[in-house]
């Protein structure tokens, strides 16, 4: 009796904090629901004060949106091909997801190797550097002139940038990690192959999370810019259908989907890392 | 090790090991000036056999990847981007392709593009700014935006420069306002994060010493989110290149971007190349200024 006695206020003991912690989650999500809603009100005042034809109103644009799943009239009408939202936007996502997913795998090892290897940072630091500098859409006229509209031709920008973001962001990390904790596990007798799989890998990952989400949310602007500018579908072509032949209305369904799709991929990317990192303090 | 950090066996005293063949090494200084050398020297000789290999475009019979000799005897192409004046005949008036006109299309391309950069990009800050540090003033309104703001990072903001055409036409006003919008984007949620992560004692602190919370906030809070920003702005800047470059690429008869269409069109992969690094110059100049400016702005932080 005495034993369940104790029990039980240890158990609410560990129960409120749980507790807490989702009221506060739930409190953030209705304030972020809230924001949205304001954001909608601006939208609607907005479309009121002006040309509808320019700036469609909210309601308008919620509706279009399951008219133009499976196939957009306007784009039709012009391209004398079936495209719809859904397709468009499997195939940027797939796009730009697949890419920032190729960029991390090569940028990881590479801003690595830049940190522990001086030769290997001396040698690829200028090239990068350069890259780095230069404003990437300078570069897309000549992908489209190399490569023409393939697929992957499309995804050039988003891969570079990714590349980018992602070896800096590891260097540092890695550099940081080096001096430190690597030391550390050298005393221990960890070999430079185990340091480096137990110890800098995993104390990279953090930063190395942070900057897949930036690259993944510039990501979507370099694919959409780069498929507006020379692609057979993608979102970025139905924007730039769209914006040609004044249909505003599904222009902004357009970019409203994308970005609802673009905030959850960065959710389930934030979750992902979130329960990778579940050990860092 | 390579980077001078203590080896296990020194920490903890090992014998010392056999004796080895001495190497010769170089100083650390000149090695890493040898191997940028080498780097670079590397690249040009890519370049070089990439240029020679890739071959020749069908339309304007140019390479598809110009070289250096390329890249120097193309300069004289941005004749064609002089309007005319100062002396000098418009190549579509039946002007001559000069050194001079070349070098008067670069110059006044390059004051359109830099004077909509500017002036998008003071525009962006100012507002972000301003909005900023408005909405943070309330913890309840700081919590309703922080979502909208994120949802708004994640806005396909180069492919958006069609919107702006529609809604201000081919003119001066879409293309800095596409500039302003973009970095708002950017700059507002990197500024909201920024005074959210003030810690709250720096406020407590002035209020103590007699400040009212007005006072506190603009004179103790502000000042104190601005060195996060620093990330922030460097971004927008390099955002705000692209964009520049998008905007006059969709719809701008001046500029930068401009050229670069019209390159792309006729298949001039060298004045594409030319402007190419031009941009680069300009963009690396603007870092530094820029970097330097906001270094000197927050020299106080720790």
């Amino acid at each position: 009796m005495a034993a369940t006695a104790a029990a039980t206020p240890a158990g609410a003991s560990a129960i409120r904090p749980r507790l807490r912690a989702a009221g506060r989650l739930l409190a953030a999500g209705g304030l972020g629901v809230l924001g949205i809603a304001m954001v909608f009100g601006f939208w609607a005042l907005v479309a009121a004060l002006t040309n509808s034809g320019k700036f469609p109103r909210p309601l308008e644009v919620l509706q279009a949106i399951p008219d133009d799943l499976e196939n957009i009239p306007a784009v039709t009408y012009v391209t004398f091909q079936q495209i719809g939202l859904q397709g468009a936007l499997e195939y940027t996502t797939v796009n730009v997801i697949v890419t920032v997913a190729v960029g991390t795998l090569v940028g990881l090892p590479l801003g690595i190797l830049m940190a522990r290897v001086r030769t290997a940072r001396q040698l690829l630091e200028p090239p990068l550097l350069v890259l780095g500098t230069m404003p990437l859409l300078i570069i897309l006229p000549f992908i489209t002139l190399w490569f023409g509209t393939a697929r992957f031709a499309q995804s050039g920008l988003v891969l570079i940038f990714t590349i980018l973001t992602v070896t800096m962001s590891a260097q540092a990390a890695a550099q940081t990690v080096s001096g430190h904790y690597a030391n550390f596990a050298a005393c221990l007798g960890a070999s430079q192959g185990r340091e480096l799989w137990t110890v800098v890998l995993p104390a990279s990952i953090p930063n190395v999370l942070g900057a897949i989400r930036v690259a993944l949310a510039a990501a979507w602007g370099w694919q959409c810019i780069a498929e507006l500018l020379g692609a057979e579908t993608g979102v970025g072509r139905i924007i730039g259908i769209t914006s040609d032949i004044l249909a505003t209305t599904d222009l902004f369904a357009t970019l409203l989907c994308l970005i609802v799709v673009a905030v959850i991929c960065d959710a389930i990317v934030a979750l992902v890392g979130g329960y990778i990192t579940r050990w860092k303090e | 090790m390579a980077d001078g950090t203590t080896t296990p066996d020194q920490l903890v005293g090992a014998a010392p090991a056999a004796p080895r063949r001495a190497r010769v090494r170089l100083p650390r200084r000149g090695s890493d000036a040898f191997l940028t050398l080498v780097s670079v020297v590397t690249l040009l000789v890519v370049w070089q056999v990439a240029s020679l290999l890739a071959g020749r475009t069908g339309v304007s019979g140019e390479r598809y990847i110009p070289n250096v000799v390329d890249i120097a005897g193309a300069f004289d192409t941005l004749a064609y981007y002089w309007q005319g004046g100062l002396g000098v005949k418009a190549t579509t008036d039946g002007g001559a392709v000069t050194f001079a006109g070349a070098v008067l299309g670069l110059v006044s391309n390059s004051l359109a593009t830099l004077v909509r950069l500017g002036i998008g990009l003071a525009l962006g800050f100012v507002i972000a700014g301003l909005a900023a540090a408005l909405v943070c003033w309330s913890t309840f309104l700081r919590k309703v935006f922080l979502l909208p703001a994120n949802a708004a990072r994640m806005m396909p903001l180069l492919a958006m420069s069609p919107l702006f055409g529609i809604w201000f036409g081919k003119s001066e006003i879409g293309a800095v306002l596409f500039i302003a919008f973009a970095t708002f984007a950017i700059i507002f949620v990197v500024a909201l994060t920024a005074i959210d992560g003030v810690p709250g004692y720096y406020q407590h602190y002035a209020r103590s010493l007699g400040a009212n919370r007005f006072r506190a906030y603009i004179t103790a809070v502000l000042p104190a989110a601005l060195p996060s920003l620093r990330g922030g702005v460097m971004l927008a800047l390099g955002f705000g290149w692209s964009m520049v470059i998008a905007a006059e690429f969709i719809g701008q008869d001046l500029g930068l971007g401009n050229i670069v269409n019209r390159a792309q069109e006729f298949g001039r992969t060298d004045t594409l190349a030319v402007v190419g690094i031009f941009v680069v110059l300009y963009a690396w100049l603007s870092y530094k200024l820029i970097a330097k400016g906001f270094d000197h702005l927050v020299r106080w932080a720790e």
